[in-house]
């Protein structure tokens, strides 16, 4: 990694060279790179992350406390993408040909498309206060566009108003993260449902005199799942790069809040501790997805 | 009491980016209680499309341009979509080619075969199941194998297992698509015996849809041979193999080596299976026909008894007549 990270605590004046000294030894930073590393990998399996050159808190104290609002926020959007996503691609796929096929495969790849900053963006000077829409159209809501909760709510309280104001900050992330992954899902869906749907075994559930919709339900949906399952799994390193942006356009101090933060004043314990979260949602959501296939499909067997 | 299946100039057609294919033209055929019929054909001459048809089963692109499909009577063609649901495997039911992928690979097979009984019948799940039980012991399978699923079955099984589903509901008349066509010899016989069995048994009536003669031959009381869409030949099983009319059955038999003569090479029809998007002017046979003459090539030959029982359509026989010219049907392209 480039620079000194010693420049961005102490400034670059000779009567601060001692100091400067003393840290960059203090943080080993002296060491040959090769020894650096291996008191990195022991530390890190012993549980010590390190402690940040900017806030001088240890990192897992820093890290934790934006997890949860990650979490929260990627959390949220990923089950209003999910259900949406597999009601919208199902819908589309049993219409295929149709008018709601063509405009709901339109509208998905549009947003497929559209970087998530830019989306962001449009959705804070559409839902602002004082946007245009307000001046025009009478009760066009306004929504907070950055922050957790109100700051005039701080401390934060486990109360009613609390929860709902911070509901209300979640409600522009998590609909910008959301509209993001969303085609990803449904498109993919679509597609997976129609080639389920042309498999022999559909047929035979229609000659049963099944109505189509217990033939979606019953037969077609438990065979097109698999897939997905597998897809939202991968998807999450995705949705996790999705955030980095949202969190940064909203000021939504999470994980990728800090990480860009992190970038900016070249915190290396801090960074190198959320490349390590991310590596590990990465596999343990795929661990979750391979539990959740083995229940779903039959055919997987652990031998 | 009326003819259990009458089956009167059925003619399907497929919409398709290359055009209007004519899948079915004219397909007529009986089919009484308790009898076997068979319908055979080359791959691609429109006989897994007739069995679609009779439970209006055809795929989006699929239609009934004309005909009538009158069962016990009551012709099933105009039969809206709800009403014909509760026709569907209560009154006839289906037996696909091929049970590998018939049969919902990620649901237990008791619940697959319960399932119509609890849709028609409105039975409780217990009883359903104990009835899925019964069929599976029915066809040779332990009754502990309901909670298995379809791939821990043999190809065999799979298909007993769908024939047991097939018999759910009592039907009257059971289609079976290429029962055995994915099966090894041995198992054929096997699956084709209980067929048999089941339907002496249970006086089912039964079509049993193949290309494979022998199968037809050991099995069914009629026969009617199907090429590019059009009937060509039917009759008794015996009359037709051993006395073919048509040139196309007398082909086919031909083509099936005897065990019992000369060693000889099986003669083969020569050609190939007509486009069914632009089907040959009048009779379909004629590019491949060695008795083809003039007349062929023009007009349509009319499927007409020839003897009690036994239709033709070849101008080989005197007593054969024209097809009227159709009305030029407006269809939208």
């Amino acid at each position: 990694m480039p620079g000194d990270p010693s420049l961005s605590i102490i400034p670059r004046d000779p009567k601060f060279r001692g100091l400067r000294d003393y840290m960059i030894s203090f943080f080993g930073l002296d060491r040959p790179q090769w020894e650096q590393f291996v008191i990195y990998l022991q530390r890190l399996f012993t549980l010590d992350w390190g402690v940040s050159y900017q806030d001088h808190r240890p990192v897992a104290d820093i890290l934790f406390h934006d997890l949860g609002w990650t979490l929260l926020l990627v959390g949220t959007s990923t089950i209003i993408t999910i259900l949406i996503g597999i009601a919208v691609g199902a819908y589309s796929a049993v219409r295929r040909g149709k008018a709601f096929d063509f405009v709901s495969t339109g509208i998905g790849i549009f947003l497929y498309g559209m970087p998530i900053f830019w989306l962001g963006l449009v959705l804070q000077s559409a839902f602002r206060k004082n946007s245009v829409f307000q001046t025009w159209i009478p009760g066009w809501p306004a929504l907070p566009t950055s922050g957790y909760y109100d700051d005039r709510l701080i401390p934060w309280n486990w109360d009613i108003v609390h929860l709902a104001d911070a509901g209300l900050h979640l409600l522009l992330p998590a609909l910008t993260l959301s509209l993001g992954t969303l085609a990803g899902i449904s498109l993919v869906m679509r597609n997976s449902l129609i080639d389920v749907m042309t498999e022999d075994f559909v047929t035979t559930a229609r000659a049963k005199g099944l109505s189509p919709r217990q033939v979606l339900r019953r037969h077609i949906l438990p065979n097109g799942l698999p897939p997905m399952v597998s897809l939202i799994a991968l998807d999450i390193a995705f949705i996790l790069g999705g955030a980095y942006q949202v969190e940064v356009i909203f000021r939504y101090q999470g994980i990728g809040f800090r990480t860009i933060e992190a970038i900016g004043s070249l915190d290396y314990p801090l960074l190198q501790f959320i490349i390590v979260i991310g590596g590990v949602a990465v596999v343990l959501a795929n661990l979750l997805s391979d539990f959740l296939l083995l229940w779903l499909d039959p055919r997987i067997k652990i031998s | 009491m009326p003819t259990l299946l009458e089956v009167r100039d059925l003619t399907i057609e497929f919409r398709t980016k290359a055009g209007i294919v004519h899948a079915v033209e004219g397909a007529s055929f009986n089919v009484e209680r308790g009898e076997a019929m068979g319908l055979a054909g080359e791959s691609g001459c429109g006989k897994t499309t007739t069995a679609l048809a009779l439970m209006r089963l055809l795929p989006y692109n699929g239609r009934i341009v004309r005909g009538s499909i009158s069962f016990e009577g009551r012709d099933l063609v105009p039969v809206p979509e709800d009403s014909m649901r509760a026709i569907r495997w209560k009154e006839m039911s289906i037996v696909f080619q091929g049970a590998m992928n018939s049969l919902n690979p990620v649901q237990r097979v008791g619940r697959q075969i319960a399932e119509p009984i609890m849709l028609h019948e409105e039975a409780e799940p217990e009883a359903s199941f104990k009835r899925a039980g019964d069929l599976l012991e029915l066809v040779g399978i332990s009754r502990n194998r309901l909670n298995d699923y379809p791939h821990e079955f043999s190809g065999g099984m799979r298909q007993r297992v769908m024939i047991a589903m097939a018999l759910a509901c009592n039907p009257k008349l059971v289609i079976a698509d290429e029962p055995v066509t994915a099966l090894d010899v041995m198992i054929q016989a096997q699956i084709l015996d209980l067929l048999e069995r089941l339907r002496r048994e249970l006086h089912l009536a039964m079509i049993l849809i193949s290309h494979d003669l022998s199968v037809l031959a050991d099995t069914c009381e009629q026969v009617t041979i199907m090429y590019a869409g059009k009937t060509m030949e039917s009759g008794k099983t015996m009359d037709l193999f051993t006395d073919p009319k048509h040139p196309y059955t007398q082909g086919l038999v031909g083509a099936f080596p005897d065990i019992r003569g000369p060693r000889n090479m099986p003669e083969a029809i020569p050609g190939d299976v007509p486009s069914l998007i632009s089907p040959p002017s009048g009779c379909v046979f004629h590019p491949r026909c060695k008795f083809a003459f003039d007349r062929c090539t023009k007009a349509e030959p009319a499927l007409t008894e020839l003897s009690v029982g036994r239709r033709a359509a070849c101008f080989l026989y005197p007593q054969v007549t024209e097809v009227p010219p159709r009305p030029i049907a407006i269809t939208e392209v």
